[in-house]
């Protein structure tokens, strides 16, 4: 896919829009690994 | 392929950084609710055995909740913001963000830190933040701030619930000591908020709002002021008086109470404009440090 002007301009949001859901299922998969340890 | 994309390049899209999403999630009011919401939730009885990670996640929570309740406010407020010099270079109305992307920045936040919070904590928690929320957009942004003086007055409960939120957020439930901390930081918004609406008079008069410094003018204000910083005095030794904190702490917030409302008589005491501005913004940047300071004096004292 060829990357135009738009993409590069993007790039960054689109970047942390990726870093905001790869934290979002790092924080559930810990929260759910700490909950069915049994911690309160 | 190259057509298309050359003609997407061509529309009005604004240049929005990940900052000015940052700034949509008003990170100073955050500070103060994270703040806060800590002290509810270090008071609560358990929190020393609750995990390090589920705490932090709550706070986490509480923050997004808060940010995303100030992004929807900056969605809603956006033509007043463009009038007011104090809030013109957000990010909507310098056009960095399109306001259906601030919208729906706010709901999906919003949704998500609800979520959070039930499945890292419990649904206590995460409904009465949920409550906040919708308290701080329905009730004071969408009707009250533009329809009455006493917009901050009753609106202010919404600042109001990140301790007991973080209280719940440990223990489940609600008590009488994160009622008290609630009651303290409702007293504490008006003085607060008046003391800035007194340098940003002009503003709130151009945009229409219907603050007390307009529609009352600064003298019936500033009495005001001082009437709620005295009523705070006692609900701030409460805590003492209840047995919930030592005599130290009583000490403490007598003393920055004390502080709080001899800064409001001088802004009483101010009679032109020029000492009148100079003394609001003494005692605007103090009610900061006070509620600072009380909260810190709760948590360690």
């Amino acid at each position: 896919m060829p990357h135009s002007d738009l993409h590069k301009e993007k790039r960054k949001k689109n970047l942390a829009v990726l870093a905001m859901i790869g934290a979002f299922i790092a924080i559930i998969w810990a929260v759910t690994m700490i909950r069915i340890a049994g911690a309160s | 392929m190259t057509s298309t994309l050359s003609q997407t390049s061509d529309l009005d899209i604004p240049e929005s950084t990940v900052s000015d999403y940052y700034a949509l999630l008003k990170p100073k009011v955050m500070s103060l609710v994270i703040f806060t919401g800590f002290a509810g939730m270090w008071v609560a009885p358990g929190f020393d055995q609750t995990h390090p990670l589920l705490a932090a996640v709550a706070m986490l929570s509480l923050a997004i909740g808060a940010g995303a309740a100030g992004a929807i406010n900056m969605w809603f407020d956006r033509d007043i913001d463009a009038i007011m010099n104090r809030t013109k270079s957000r990010p909507i109305p310098m056009g960095k963000i399109n306001p259906d992307e601030a919208l729906t920045f706010g709901i999906v936040l919003s949704i998500f830190s609800v979520m959070l919070m039930g499945v890292a904590m419990n649904w206590v928690a995460a409904g009465i933040l949920a409550f906040a929320n919708l308290f701080y957009v329905l009730v004071y942004t969408m009707w009250l701030k533009r329809s009455t003086p006493q917009n901050i007055v009753i609106g202010g409960a919404a600042g109001a619930f990140p301790p007991m939120i973080g209280w719940a957020a440990i223990t489940g439930d609600i008590t009488l000591y994160p009622l008290i901390m609630f009651a303290i930081i409702f007293m504490w918004t008006p003085p607060h908020f008046w003391a800035l609406s007194l340098f940003a008079n002009e503003d709130y008069k151009r945009a229409k709002i219907p603050m007390m410094t307009v529609t009352a003018g600064a003298h019936k204000t500033k009495i005001q002021m001082i009437a709620y910083t005295l009523i705070l005095l006692p609900i701030t030794l409460a805590p003492w008086a209840l047995g919930f904190e030592n005599t130290l702490y009583g000490i403490v917030a007598c003393i920055l109470s004390g502080l709080f409302l001899i800064s409001a008589i001088r802004v009483y005491k101010s009679n032109d404009e020029e000492t009148d501005f100079r003394e609001a913004k003494i005692m605007f940047g103090y009610s900061v440090f006070y509620l600072f300071a009380l909260f810190l004096a709760i948590m360690l004292i």
